[in-house]
């Protein structure tokens, strides 16, 4: 507290607490028993398995895990403990997804499986484990089969980038087969926008692995196929290692110290002195941090996850507001213009009972930030509860945003729909912006109209 | 013996293997296997695959029968005054978004359109899958093509159900699905006068959308306009005050707050009424207005969704 008389830690909030409980535990590694403390010290990758029903993905997931829990890098799960997939509430959304956790010596892994192609979706939009790459099951006695195709599409739908197939059962079958499996499954990823000749495949049998068997279709494979996955799908930028972005929450004036900002720094780390950009709402201004604090205490440096309160220089109170984002200069800059993919929720999610229709204008909510915005559905006339589809939108003021974002839409009283930006368009220029305000007030007032008439109606 | 087919194994030639299974679909295995027997000649080859695809079609669905078939989807046809939905369930929605299990939904319905072109009952029937079973599609029947999909595909699949509509003299049928036209998970069907078909199915779009209860009356229409008229400008002031405050913070928690603020339209009866319902085509109309609009009128209405049961719309009182 010497450098600052006046405290404004205060202001930030106890929500947080928790992880910074956590954060302290995993450092301090002196856990009050019990639980296991995660330990950080690979980093970290989602995959993913896809595949027809009768193909051994589930099997293949209980050979890796077998495998490597022999090493005492994952817990042994039996076929039966993965098969049937439960039901998760993510975002009061529910998705049948079974989640398996393993290390490889790289790697530590998160391992996604779900029955369905609207559950990867909804797995993709709510953004529990964003896919970093997949691998492609194939069973080489049948080949790839007709939905190997509508498997591939989903996997470039969810902006999975990387595949790594593995082909299965090849015990029962022979050299010849295997290598045609393998050609006609090279074209088959080339005309579905994967690189077909550079796709690691790799041959082998996850029964026998799980049968300890024939060493060189099953464990053998298993780890070459575990190598590969290591060595071919990169490894994601961890948030702490990206530029610094806080989305504020709240502003307050200090008397006699200044402006303060407060917020969870979302990615990043940051530092007392650090120049910074503050966008939002059209507005954009170049600033420095001079202080940084969180539950009263000074921070010399921030990391990603930490809840903090941060002295801004030279900028007024009112100039800021929440929605705003602090971020690195450069990193992020203001859209009003993207596409995205978006999730209806059904009623019994918390949804509406009414589609949602090729013009649609609710509120859009992202971050801190909210905005009245105008979407459009791309390539139909309506999307009913429980459907997903493609969405453009364009907002009334740009705020901070970028590929990959989530966002919730909401209407009346109701939450609608969820969704992620996957593609940033051209900003709107003057002309679109005004014609896309008056459309609005149009709409507005024809909207309360009605409700008017309806209430009377009663 | 083991000897003997190994020694036939090495001699099966890689080319013709390869466009046995392109030509075919069908999976290595049984290519390899059909051109064994075969003695590498591809069309007795092919001629063999087709005669066991329906037998191991057979032996995959006692495996799979126990396999729950949740996923699905409705496969519309209509020739001249008759019209089918067919709904075929399948284990993931993978397959329920293949060309190939599309397409045998869309062959079924065909068929029936065709089997009922003279004598189709009037108004709708569900016709039972004894019935559709041995109904003959090209050259085999549909329960044989169902054995062949199903070793293609290799998931359990299931015909639910098949309806056939057919409108009383002087009416017409029109039937579409959401969310691809003449495939989905939600169909409707509709008797109409008037109009045309492009319309007609846009109106069965429109009916799977807002879930219309039933079809309404003039009284209703009449009632709601004079509902209308009556707070017409009570409501424009309400909005032009509320617009005002609208334009100031269209954004931000200010605009928040009001959109909280606001209260949801009652759910009164008449928005379950198709003809006070806004058109989904055109937010600024009501159906009514787009039935007068083409000399139109609707009889009677169907909405379905896979796996649930089919909804009437109600005769008003």
């Amino acid at each position: 507290m010497v450098s600052f008389p006046i405290g404004f830690s205060r202001l930030v909030r106890a929500r947080p607490l928790l992880t910074q409980v956590a954060r302290l535990q995993s450092t301090v590694k002196a856990a009050p028993a019990k639980k296991t403390v995660f330990q950080r010290e690979k980093p970290h990758c989602n995959i993913g398995t896809i595949g027809h029903v009768d193909h051994g993905k589930t099997t293949l997931t209980a050979a890796i895990t077998k495998i490597l829990a022999s090493r005492k890098l994952a817990e042994a799960k039996k076929y039966e403990d993965i098969d049937n997939a439960p039901e998760e509430q993510e975002r009061g959304i529910t998705i049948n997804v079974a989640h398996v956790e393993y290390q490889t010596k790289q790697r530590h892994y998160s391992h996604t499986d779900c029955p369905g192609h609207a559950d990867y979706i909804k797995n993709m939009i709510t953004g529990t484990s964003q896919m970093d790459g997949a691998i492609l099951v194939v069973a080489a006695t049948d080949g790839a089969m007709p939905q190997t195709r509508e498997h591939l599409i989903l996997a470039k739908q969810i902006g999975v980038e990387h595949l790594v197939v593995f082909l299965n059962k090849a015990d029962a079958t022979d050299k010849e087969t295997l290598e045609l499996v393998e050609i006609e499954l090279r074209e088959l990823l080339s005309e579905h926008g994967y690189d077909g000749d550079k796709t690691p495949i790799i041959t082998g049998s996850a029964l026998a692995a799980v049968e300890d068997r024939d060493p060189e279709l099953g464990v053998q494979a298993i780890d070459k196929l575990l190598d590969t996955v290591d060595s071919y799908i990169p490894t994601p930028v961890r948030d702490l290692d990206k530029p610094f972005f806080m989305p504020i929450e709240n502003v307050y004036s200090i008397p006699g110290r200044g402006t303060v900002a407060t917020g969870r720094l979302e990615r990043g780390v940051l530092k007392k002195a650090t120049e910074c950009e503050i966008i939002g709402f059209d507005k954009k201004f170049k600033t420095t941090i001079t202080g940084i604090e969180t539950f009263h205490k000074i921070l010399e440096k921030a990391e990603a996850g930490d809840q903090l309160g941060a002295l801004i220089r030279g900028i007024k109170r009112d100039e800021l507001r929440r929605g705003m984002a602090i971020v690195a200069p450069g990193s992020v800059a203001q859209h009003d213009h993207f596409t995205a993919q978006i999730y209806i929720l059904k009623k019994e999610e918390g949804g509406k009972n009414r589609p949602i229709l090729k013009n649609y204008q609710p509120q859009v909510y992202s971050k801190t930030w909210d905005c009245s915005g105008r979407c459009t559905l791309v390539d139909k006339e309506m999307l009913m509860p429980g459907e997903d589809g493609k969405l453009v939108i364009k907002l009334l003021k740009p705020m901070a945003l970028e590929k990959g974002q989530r966002f919730t839409l909401r209407d009346g009283k109701k939450t609608s729909g969820t969704g992620v930006i996957v593609e940033i368009n051209q900003d709107l220029d003057p002309d679109q912006r005004k014609a896309l305000l008056e459309k609005t007030a149009e709409n507005r007032e024809k909207q309360l109209q009605e409700k008017a008439a309806a209430k009377a109606n009663k | 013996m083991v000897f003997l087919s190994r020694l036939l194994r090495a001699d099966i030639c890689k080319q013709s293997l390869l466009s046995l299974r392109k030509s075919t679909g069908h999976s290595f295995q049984h290519c390899k296997k059909a051109l064994e027997h075969s003695n590498n000649d591809i069309n007795e080859a092919v001629k063999w695959l087709e005669s066991e695809a329906v037998k191991q079609g057979w032996t995959k669905l006692e495996r799979a029968a126990a396999r729950a078939t949740k996923e699905g989807v409705f496969g519309v046809a209509r020739i001249e005054n008759v019209a089918a939905v067919t709904e075929v369930n399948c284990e993931t929605d993978f397959v329920a978004r293949n060309s190939e299990l599309r397409g045998f939904a869309a062959r079924v319905s065909e068929g029936l359109c065709g089997e009922f072109a003279e004598k189709a009952p009037i108004g709708l029937k569900q016709i039972s899958w004894e019935e559709i079973s041995q109904l003959i599609l090209g050259e085999q029947s549909i329960e044989e093509s169902r054995a062949r999909l199903v070793a293609k595909l290799g998931e359990n699949l299931n015909v639910r159900r098949s309806l056939v509509v057919s409108p009383p003299d002087g009416e017409k049928v029109a039937v579409s699905c959401h969310p691809d036209g003449t495939f989905g998970r939600y169909g409707a069907a509709i008797f109409y006068k008037g109009g045309n078909a492009e319309i007609a199915e846009k109106l069965c779009r429109h009916i799977i959308g807002m879930r219309p209860i039933a079809i309404g009356t003039e009284e209703d229409l009449a009632r709601a306009k004079k509902a209308r008229d009556a707070y017409k400008g009570q409501a424009k002031e309400a909005a032009s005050d509320k617009q005002d405050a609208a334009a100031s913070g269209t954004e931000g928690p200010g605009g928040e707050g009001e959109e909280e603020a606001e209260e949801e339209a009652p759910e009164s009866v008449d928005e379950d009424l198709l003809l006070l319902q806004n058109y989904v085509f055109d937010q600024d109309l009501k159906v009514a207005d787009i039935l007068r609009e083409h000399d139109m009128e609707i009889m009677k209405f169907w909405r379905f969704e896979c796996g649930d049961e089919l909804m009437e719309s109600k005769a008003r009182e």
